[in-house]
């Protein structure tokens, strides 16, 4: 249960931080509810997060030059594969984890037992700008030079989080 | 999928060409461009979906836990490049021990097998153990049996080994043969049971194929 919600958290901070420095008219939408139906909606403009986190220091990782490389030809392999659902597992108990490929996003979807399952989606065009947004050499992203890469994540949902009365969802809206 | 017995084929297969996308096609027109645009890529759509083929894998253990791995060829292609340039096998050995086993000498060998003809390479029988390795019909088995619990088949067409041991001097064509394999269209690859547990890979030209037992 803790990995799940720890690895939610991450998720939905690295889809924050993403979607944060999209341009133009996009809107990224938080919804939460819990308990007795009460709901919190939160619209943030992706042009106002995104002119927030330009300034923001240059994120240091390292650990992804090592596998650079091998990230950018799976992501390219993936761009040129089928649709399709690539990996489904079943654990002992009610666990259930799906990785699928559809419209050229992945969708991975875990389910740790009923009423507790976290969905999110991974654009392959955002991860691919985040490869060519990173400085080899560095073994950092500079904020700024995702900016105008990370304008093309679809709209949709990138986050469903349920457990119990919780619900959490992001996504993305855009008037096109 | 192009099952041409050409020796150009054999050796080095063109790229499965990437599927229709038609989802990322769809302008922003009117519905007659729509239309219009959506009829012209009918025809090409089933053709593309024809040449993709899957790595099925599936293990199942006792406990209730199942893995089902459906992977098309291009991304296990993928793979492989990747695990290519992190091996570090000797150039011209391959495998453990004491420096492994020189290709050169398995390409010599493979190539005497090969002008053997089908036959059984080997049968071994040892208690309740039993080992046959053999090639029927363009296809090389093996097959483990121990005890009446453990049953390990394995079965690839005999082109898929051609590939393996063709390409370069010093390495096994790995990417070579998943193609060939591919090429070679459905078929089961390896069957292993053990007691409750089952270990199954296949190759199918369409995502969730059952595979042809």
């Amino acid at each position: 249960m803790r990995r799940l919600l720890a690895g939610s958290v991450l998720a939905l901070l690295g889809i924050l931080v993403l979607v944060g420095f999209l341009g133009g008219f996009s809107v990224l939408v938080l919804r939460a509810s819990w308990e007795e139906g009460r709901t919190l909606v939160v619209p943030v403009p992706a042009v106002l997060a995104g002119a927030g986190l330009a300034l923001a220091p240059r994120l240091e990782l390292s650990d992804v030059a090592p596998y650079h490389r091998d990230l950018g030809r799976v992501l390219a392999a993936l761009e040129d594969t089928p649709d399709g659902l690539y990996l489904e597992a079943h654990g002992e108990g009610r666990e259930h984890v799906t990785v699928e490929k559809r419209d050229r996003a992945l969708l991975v979807r875990v389910t740790e037992s009923p009423g507790v399952s976290v969905e999110f989606t991974l654009p392959l065009a955002t991860l691919a700008a985040f490869l060519r947004a990173y400085d080899l050499e560095a073994g950092a992203v500079a904020p700024r030079r995702l900016l105008p890469a990370l304008r093309g994540v679809p709209r949709g949902p990138l986050l469903h989080l349920t457990e119990g009365d919780v619900e959490i969802r992001v996504g993305v809206w855009r008037p096109w | 999928m192009n099952r041409s017995n050409s020796a150009s084929a054999r050796w080095r297969l063109p790229r499965t060409s990437p599927a229709a996308d038609s989802s990322s096609q769809t302008p922003a027109a009117g519905p007659a461009v729509f239309l219009l645009l959506l009829l012209l890529l009918l025809p090409a759509a089933p053709a593309d979906a024809q040449e993709t083929q899957w790595i099925h894998i599936r293990v199942e253990e006792p406990n209730a836990t199942r893995v089902s791995l459906n992977l098309p060829i291009g991304l296990v292609e993928a793979g492989l490049q990747i695990a290519e340039g992190h091996m570090t096998d000797a150039p011209g050995r391959w495998g453990v021990g004491e420096g492994g086993v020189k290709l050169a000498e398995l390409r010599q060998l493979w190539q005497a097998l090969h002008d053997v003809g089908d036959t059984d390479f080997l049968e071994v029988e040892d208690g309740d153990t039993h080992m046959r390795i053999s090639r029927r019909d363009g296809r090389v088995l093996v097959q483990v049996e121990e005890g009446g619990e453990t049953n390990v088949r394995f079965g690839t067409p005999s082109s898929v080994i051609d590939a393996l041991l063709g390409g370069d001097e010093d390495r096994l064509d790995l990417r070579a043969a998943i193609r060939e394999l591919a090429r070679t269209g459905e078929h089961d690859v390896l069957d292993i049971r053990d007691g409750d547990t089952t270990v199954r890979i296949w190759v199918a030209d369409r995502q969730g194929a059952a595979g042809g037992r």
